[in-house]
């Protein structure tokens, strides 16, 4: 019994070892490599940040310049300049108005980050679709 | 190849080196081939497996466990990519029966002839694994050819050590008892 199971195997090896190996098509290497490659770039802007080192550092100095600018102005509302419109009585109603330091600082960091949203995320989509 | 080399090899691919990566698949490419090929019997369908096998192995290398063998985890993932591909294609065509006429059908009649010339040896050989069940084709190939022991196929296929000693034991009694009188 045991005698035919190694007949058996020694038989089936030496088959299976000529049968050798299929070979897939000339075009097979090609293709997938250029598909490794797609998926390399796709990950290589995956992985890049929206904003660069330098983008985060222009925003950064510009948000410094801002906040020092309101904070070194002597008064801690700052109201709107006195223009004088010919509408004497639409501007004798927004003279009285006044805004505090904080809600100002809030409202352009705001504006600022939605307009530095927008523009760099929707270039950035249009550069990969 | 060599464990320290498929290392190197595959540190360098999750950095991102495209030409590491070749490396591995010019490595594996005809064995992840054959096995698809053997259980889906169609050149076209075995080659787009190999593809998504080396896609999902490429996509995924930097999850691999360095511990482990790499062959053993590629041939896990064409195990599993060619028998879901059967599977889906016997749910698509349940009410009908496949019955997929190959290359090496020509070569497995059952009639007897005298022993073959050469050249038609390997064609022989090959129509007689195919008539075998699937999984079976498998195991035979990764045990005879790639001489992995039944606990590292066991491992590739989620099948118990003694149900493959089992499927094993009956397979190469088929072919055993097939190609015998065919081939030298």
């Amino acid at each position: 019994m045991n005698e035919d199971i190694h007949k058996e195997d020694i038989f089936v090896k030496k088959l299976v070892k000529e049968a050798s190996l299929e070979q897939p098509g000339d075009d097979f290497m090609p293709s997938l490599m250029d598909k490794i490659n797609k998926l390399e770039v796709e990950n290589n802007i995956a992985n890049e940040p929206i904003i660069s080192s330098k983008g985060w550092f222009t925003i950064g100095v510009i948000i410094v310049s801002i906040f020092v600018a309101l904070l070194l102005s002597d008064s801690s509302t700052i109201g709107f300049p006195d223009y004088n419109f010919s509408f004497d009585n639409i501007v004798s109603l927004y003279s009285s108005v006044s805004i505090s330091k904080v809600f100002l600082i809030g409202l352009v960091s705001f504006i600022f980050f939605f307009i530095v949203n927008i523009t760099i995320t929707t270039k950035k989509y249009f550069a990969t679709h | 190849m060599e464990k320290t080399t498929e290392h190197i090899l595959i540190k360098n691919t999750i950095k991102g080196d495209v030409q590491s990566f070749k490396k591995i698949v010019i490595s594996y490419n005809m064995m992840v081939y054959t096995l698809a090929y053997r259980v889906l019997k169609n050149r076209e369908e075995a080659e787009e497996v190999t593809q998504d096998v080396f896609l999902k192995v490429y996509q995924s290398l930097h999850s691999f466990n360095m511990k482990s063998k790499l062959s053993t985890w590629i041939y896990r993932i064409t195990y599993n990519s060619s028998i879901n591909k059967v599977k889906s294609q016997k749910r698509q065509f349940e009410t009908t029966e496949i019955n997929r006429d190959n290359e090496y059908s020509a070569y497995i009649s059952d009639d007897t002839q005298n022993t073959i010339s050469d050249e038609e040896t390997r064609k022989t050989i090959n129509g007689a694994i195919l008539k075998l069940p699937e999984v079976d084709r498998i195991i035979i190939t990764l045990y005879y050819y790639e001489e992995l022991s039944v606990k590292e196929i066991a491992d590739i296929t989620s099948i118990s050590v003694q149900n493959v000693k089992i499927k094993l034991y009956r397979s190469r009694k088929k072919l055993f008892n097939e190609l015998k009188d065919k081939v030298n």
